[in-house]
């Protein structure tokens, strides 16, 4: 008999505007994780920065990640080494009232292994916007426990901003 | 486990359970350069095949196929970016289904990926495959890759058994296939 799975570990509707978004005591029992969300937040045009057990700020580099985008009349490709966090959104960005739709998916993330993670992002602001895929390396071997995203300076997520980690 | 309301959610006990999507089983090669799923049932609408894998080379392709069908009925498409260029991409009729050049992978960067296929156990329908999958080894270059595509398997065959393979190198360990069935 096959096992059911695609759990929802944990949702989080923001009640207030928020500049971060944290999941924590991520069990170590699944096979992969995913991550939905459709944001706005307080600023136009701003990225949504993905961070792996507690680490915050701008100090680290252990991140790394490839897009393809689309942004209504070309395709084009972005690459960041040695950075501190991963970007889905590389284009349009989040915006303050229409939402971004995002899925990130992270694969073998209670692994020994370096981590990798494929990311969606919808974007569409009726005039501009931007269709985006990319793929995400962490360079640690530790399980992935807790993930944050994370914004700089003032900016917040706003609320109604909704985040679902399921396990698989 | 604590739970902050508006800026941590922390793992729940008590989880609701979705009632569509089954493991089906888990390959985790350590060698060979192939995976085999055998015996795939026909309860479900559709497959997921999610991987993580490490290989001993560089710059081989995720290869497909179904049914021990070695004959020249696949084809595929693609797009992809490779450092910081795009390109697209197709092949009709290769003897496997080639999800294109993903595989530029070693046994430090994993390549992972989503492979779905659409009906499945169809006795009437060719089969339809879409793909999403990528590479990054902290490097600029060309060996880091992110593919979107799509497959055709032209057989009306249900869909019992689906072999990936890399081409060449062999697995390493760390290496994880899972297949899953969506009803």
């Amino acid at each position: 008999m096959a096992t059911a799975t695609y759990v929802p570990i944990a949702t989080q509707t923001l009640s207030t505007a928020a500049s971060s978004i944290t999941f924590s005591s991520i069990p170590s029992t699944y096979t992969d994780l995913r991550i939905v969300i459709v944001g706005t937040t307080s600023s136009s045009s701003v990225n949504l920065n993905i961070q792996f057990n507690g680490e915050t700020g701008a100090s680290a580099t252990t991140y790394s990640f490839t897009s393809i985008t689309g942004n209504g009349s070309a395709a084009a490709s972005h690459n960041a080494t040695n950075t501190w966090s991963w970007v889905p959104t590389w284009v349009t960005g989040l915006q303050t009232s229409i939402p971004t739709f995002y899925t990130i998916d992270i694969f073998s993330y209670a692994g020994s292994t370096y981590k990798t993670g494929l990311m969606t992002t919808s974007t569409d602001i009726n005039g501009s916007g931007s269709v985006e895929r990319s793929v995400g390396l962490y360079r640690n071997t530790s399980s992935i426990t807790s993930l944050s995203f994370t914004q700089t300076g003032s900016v917040t997520y706003s609320a109604g901003t909704t985040a679902t980690l399921w396990g698989i | 486990m604590s739970l902050t309301p508006g800026i941590i959610a922390s793992s729940l006990t008590g989880h609701l359970v979705t009632s569509n999507f089954f493991k089906i089983a888990t390959v985790t090669p350590t060698s060979g350069t192939s995976v085999t799923f055998s015996s795939i049932p026909n309860t479900y609408k559709s497959l997921q095949v999610r991987f993580s894998f490490l290989t001993a080379l560089n710059g081989y392709q995720v290869l497909t196929s179904f049914n021990g069908d070695s004959s020249s009925d696949y084809a595929a498409h693609w797009i992809y970016a490779y450092g910081s260029q795009v390109a697209g991409g197709g092949v009709n009729q290769p003897s496997m289904e080639s999800f294109g050049f993903v595989a530029g992978t070693s046994t430090t960067y994993p390549t992972t990926g989503i492979i779905d296929v659409i009906d499945y156990a169809s006795t009437s329908k060719y089969k339809t495959v879409r793909t999403f999958n990528g590479m990054n080894n902290n490097t600029n270059a060309s060996s880091t890759e992110l593919v979107l595509a799509s497959g055709l398997w032209q057989s009306t065959a249900a869909i019992t058994s689906l072999t990936i393979a890399t081409g060449g190198t062999a697995f390493a360990t760390g290496s994880t296939f899972t297949l899953y069935g969506i009803s």
